[in-house]
């Protein structure tokens, strides 16, 4: 927060820029801005106080200019920027910790110019992602980004925070689609990337600001790169017996040169989870997928009300005895472990897809399906990959039961070249499991390495217990995924959560980090306290002094 | 004369064995390039033999203010020893160790000093290979491939070298040494070892990389078409091929459009098919499982049909993709591929670097380069012909490297243009959309941070002066 007579100014100092019916100091904006999807958030606000961190000014510009004016404004007065959008990110890398001006760019959502002929596209950083894609569909084309948080996230938020779509393995992360960048730096300058394209001397401004997550500057712009709308779609499931063997199997695959859009391992209790789910939703629907969905036998006991509890969320998680167990984690993992195999009588469920014009997309499937094949999967046919494929975007909207229940779930992406991947697993596995229930999935391969995407579900029986819960489980997690050479994060960004292992992750680089910082935003007027290059204040200092 | 206080320095950095000083050390590692004059300040040829010993240099350059200029092959730019300012060379080849070979993952971490084709020749009796990346680049050590970005390093196939570059060790101005740590992909901020590619030894030296490489391919197809002169515009034509072919997927190993001229200046007047005069032919290679491989050569081919062009047979396409290995000393690349480990591996390898069937062989050369977009390219070709004729010059033309955005245009004329015409005829096509490699900085609102953020890391301004961004660019 910043002085009530500093904010006065920097409100009257916005509107002079975009008008005064474009700038709030009301509470209720404030409060919708003071906050992302980070779950330590939504942990500490289940006792139905406010979001931590309301800025003191919200300001909805329309043009890149007026963007840049406010930014100069800003920095003129000394006060924080934090570039808001969708809010959907799940690091805290948009709240506003230290106050100041939130600048948020949803109003600039338009397609700026789409390029048929050469299939790129220049759109403004706060299009919608759904909306975006339908769009491109209309014209024939697919930018090929789906994260799961499609429907609540924008362009500019998949820029500032590297993100990645569940078809990355095709058409890469969004680093890999972007051709260039519009950029308020935080000196208030506007700057353009990829100009004169691979023909330029110096450093590659694009992957630069991508991943800068708004300290560098606000992203205003992107031109990106296109796919024509796939003319076939071809979508498997195998069953892989092991973890092992399908991490072998997926590499076989990337390391033939094939490029399947979708890859996704589930461990073993994942699969469980992620087949009894599809069983369900195929029944429910009718599906004539569901015939070659494997059905495990109803569950019983602790293992099947946990997966029917995550997995539908239809149950509340009330019961005494399964709080009881996620609060006994070192007890519970082993447990499952155990169980699952027996209950589901199955190994590792493993989904992939290939789509894109029909002529290589028809041999391509046909290879990767006898690459698998090869390598010990057994062909499942396309019902768990249909049924993936209607529910993909579901899984996180499904979270908030186990939230209202009293639990708290969250996820971590974490990858790395595949000779350190196995360890990888274990020892990522291992650290969470000391705290929390925890699967996993593989997904986002490379001919060199692939992502790990951990689900953990905790519980305890207050609120600073949970947060201590919480904590340990991201400090000893991520300390194990650098011990293990992995990355600390794939897609999801750093934002709060992961900004005290940026050190580690980065070593002596941080110094380059650093210098880019102190040329781009020399007064640190720009999100403040992010990506590590910093220290934030101490969250509950913060939180309660709100 | 005393001597220089740096010299015992850098003595004590690399050995006195590794410590050359004045014209002739520059000569020796040079030759012509260096200018047969005796360099107005003191110059050193420092040869350090790892990343830590850069650093003892960098540490002693960096007390003493004394330039420090990358060196390598020299393939991208030249030694201007004709300023007044002290200055050391270090010459980064004994830095040829291969630190990590990870088959498993296909990653190489190898020192920075290693050419990427005696790397590839390290690769290949393993079945393993950095991909095919145009043979013409790979003579440059790793460094310096990866530290002046080039336009023209890449293949549909692998995409950009750079892409394939999965991190890098350099040492900073005060000698602190940074390692940007591997992943397949990372969200942990800016790609930082992007900030280091590109920028020319201006920033720190870059000491080490780690690379993504490939298996072998099972199998290489070629193919070829001819685009008649009786199109209204045969390279126009050629090039919406070459475009649709990406749009569908296809990943070809190298596309090339080639005019009649260039055909017969590169390949012989053999190569060249009959009533092609005024036309232009596409020629292709695919590489990878047989069944992939087979799929993309028909992609390119229906595309070159939809475009009016007659399939020619594969032989010239062969020739082509297997002469322009033979030319850079890599005929064991294009060779079919065999067995690791075989006989026959080894002798083609042999053979390659020896003589016989696999040897070196020449191509014709070309006067000047440009990068431009695909739309662009046929417009460009026809301007850029018209004008070497104009100067009483016959042209010559081909045109590749393509990926769904660009493609590079070579162009040549007989007998060769010399420098000012070189530089007469870029001046023509750049208001058309062409690119010189690292002629600019791109936009120029970001040169100011480019200078600053130089200013952060290399405060003395020591590191390779020559390379910063034109003060006229800054201001």
């Amino acid at each position: 927060m910043i002085h009530p007579s500093q904010a006065e100014r920097l409100a009257s100092a916005c509107a002079k820029v975009v008008g005064s019916a474009r700038v709030s100091r009301a509470t209720s904006d404030r409060h919708s801005y003071a906050r992302d999807q980070w779950p330590r958030v939504l942990i500490g606000m289940r006792d139905g106080k406010g979001a931590p961190f309301p800025p003191d000014v919200v300001a909805w510009p329309t043009t890149t200019a007026e963007v840049a004016a406010l930014v100069r404004v800003a920095r003129e007065l000394g006060v924080p920027v934090v570039p808001y959008a969708a809010g959907s990110g799940v690091c805290g890398g948009a709240a506003p910790i230290y106050g100041g001006l939130v600048i948020d760019t949803k109003p600039m959502d338009r397609i700026l110019a789409l390029d048929t002929r050469n299939a790129t596209v220049r759109v403004q950083a706060g299009m919608n992602g759904e909306r975006f894609e339908r769009e491109l569909n209309r014209r024939g084309f697919t930018l090929g980004h789906f994260p799961s948080s499609i429907y609540c996230s924008t362009v500019g938020g998949w820029l500032a925070a590297r993100g990645a779509g569940q078809m990355s393995t095709k058409y890469g992360k969004i680093e890999d689609m972007t051709l260039g960048l519009e950029v308020v730096t935080g000196r208030g300058d506007i700057v353009r990337t990829g100009v004169d394209g691979r023909a330029a001397a110096g450093p590659d401004w694009t992957q630069v600001f991508i991943g800068s997550e708004g300290t560098l500057g606000v992203l205003t712009e992107g031109t990106l790169r296109l796919r024509r709308s796939p003319e076939l779609r071809i979508l498997r499931g195998f069953e892989l017996p092991t973890v092992d063997a399908g991490m072998q199997a997926i590499r076989a695959v990337m390391q033939r040169g094939l490029r399947p859009a979708v890859v996704r391992l589930y461990d073993p209790f994942d699969s469980f989870l992620a087949m009894r789910h599809r069983a369900e939703a195929a029944a429910a629907a009718g599906d004539e997928g569901a015939a070659y969905v494997p059905t495990p036998p109803p569950a019983k006991g602790l293992a099947g009300r946990l997966a029917r509890s995550l997995a539908s969320a239809r149950q509340r998680v009330q019961d005494t005895l399964l709080a009881g167990a996620l609060a006994r984690p070192r007890i519970l993992n082993p447990v499952l472990d155990s169980l699952v195999p027996k209950l589901a009588r199955k190994g590792c469920l493993l989904i992939v897809g290939c789509e894109g014009a029909a002529r290589r997309t028809e041999v391509e499937a046909r290879l990767t399906f006898a690459e698998l094949e090869r390598a010990g999967g057994r062909d499942l046919g396309e019902g768990p990959g249909l049924n993936w494929l209607k529910k993909r975007y579901a899984v996180s909207y499904r979270q908030s039961t186990l939230f209202a229940a009293g639990a708290f779930a969250d996820t971590m992406e974490v990858a790395s070249t595949w000779e350190r991947l196995p360890d990888l697993y274990e020892s990522v596995r291992e650290a969470i499991g000391r705290h929390a229930m925890v699967m996993a999935h593989f997904s986002h391969a490379y001919p060199e390495g692939c992502s790990i995407y951990f689900t953990f579900v905790a519980h305890a029986p207050d609120r600073a217990r949970m947060e201590r819960v919480y904590d340990a489980i991201w400090s000893d997690g991520l300390s194990a995924a650098a011990r293990a050479g992995g990355t600390i994060s794939h897609h999801h960004g750093v934002g709060l959560s992961k900004g005290a292992f940026m050190a580690e992750e980065h070593r002596e680089s941080m110094a380059i980090l650093r210098s880019l910082k102190s040329v781009m935003d020399p007064d640190g007027v720009m999100n403040p306290g992010k990506l590590g290059l910093a220290a934030p204040p101490r969250l509950t200092d913060v939180a309660r002094a709100s | 004369m005393s001597r220089h206080p740096l010299e015992p320095a850098l003595e004590a950095a690399v050995g006195a064995d590794h410590v050359l000083f004045g014209k002739r050390a520059l000569m020796q590692i040079a030759g012509k390039a260096a200018g047969d004059i005796e360099p107005p300040a003191p110059t050193w040829v420092v040869q350090p033999a790892s990343a830590a010993e850069v650093a003892d240099v960098l540490r002693a350059c960096s007390r003493e203010r004394v330039m420090v200029v990358p060196w390598g092959t020299g393939s991208t730019h030249a030694l201007h020893a004709r300023d007044e300012r002290t200055r050391v060379v270090l010459d980064m080849r004994r830095m040829t160790n291969v630190l990590h070979l990870d088959e498993t993952s296909l990653v190489v971490h190898a020192q920075a000093g290693l050419t990427a084709r005696t790397l590839e020749e390290l690769l290949i009796p393993r079945g393993l290979t950095l991909g095919d990346f145009p043979p013409a680049a790979l003579g440059s050590t790793l460094g310096g491939l990866l530290s002046a970005r080039g336009a023209g390093r890449l293949t549909p196939r692998h995409g950009f070298l750079e892409d394939a570059c999965l991190g890098v060790s350099a040492v900073l101005a005060d000698g602190r040494t940074i390692h940007t740590r591997v992943a397949p992909r990372r969200a942990t901020g800016p790609d930082l070892s992007r900030v280091l590619m590109g920028s020319e030894g201006t920033l720190g030296i870059i000491t080490g990389v780690v690379l993504r490489i490939d298996r072998r391919p099972e199998s290489r197809l070629y193919g070829a078409h001819a685009f008649p002169p009786t199109l209204d515009n045969p390279v126009a034509a050629a090039i919406e091929a070459v475009k649709r072919a990406l749009a569908e997927d296809a990943r070809p190993t190298a596309m090339g459009v080639y005019d009649p001229a260039a055909l017969a200046a590169h390949y012989g007047a053999e190569a060249v098919p009959g009533d092609l005069a005024g036309g232009c032919v596409l020629v292709t290679a695919t590489a990878g499982l047989v069944d992939l491989a087979a799929a993309d050569l028909a992609i390119i081919g229906d595309a070159a049909a939809a475009g009016g062009a007659q399939p020619l047979g594969p032989a010239l396409a062969e020739t082509w993709w297997t002469m322009r290995a033979r030319a850079y000393g890599m005929g064991y690349a294009a060779a079919a591929p065999l067995p690791p480990g075989s006989d026959a591996r080894r002798s083609a390898l042999e053979a390659a670097k020896l003589g016989g069937p696999g040897a070196a062989g020449t191509l014709a050369p070309v006067d000047l380069e440009v990068y431009a977009r695909l739309d662009d390219l046929p417009r460009l070709y026809a301007t850029g012909v018209a004008h070497i004729r104009a100067q009483g010059a016959e042209p010559r033309a081909h045109i590749g490297r393509f990926d769904s955005a660009g493609g590079i245009l070579f162009l040549a004329g007989a007998p060769a243009l010399d420098q000012a015409a070189r530089e007469k005829l870029a001046d023509v096509l750049a208001p058309l959309g062409a690119r010189r490699a690292r002629a600019t900085f791109g936009d120029p609102a970001l040169a100011k941070y480019l200078h600053d953020l130089k200013r952060e890391l290399d405060p003395h301004g020591i590191l390779n002066p020559d390379r910063a961004p034109p003060r006229a660019e800054a201001a």
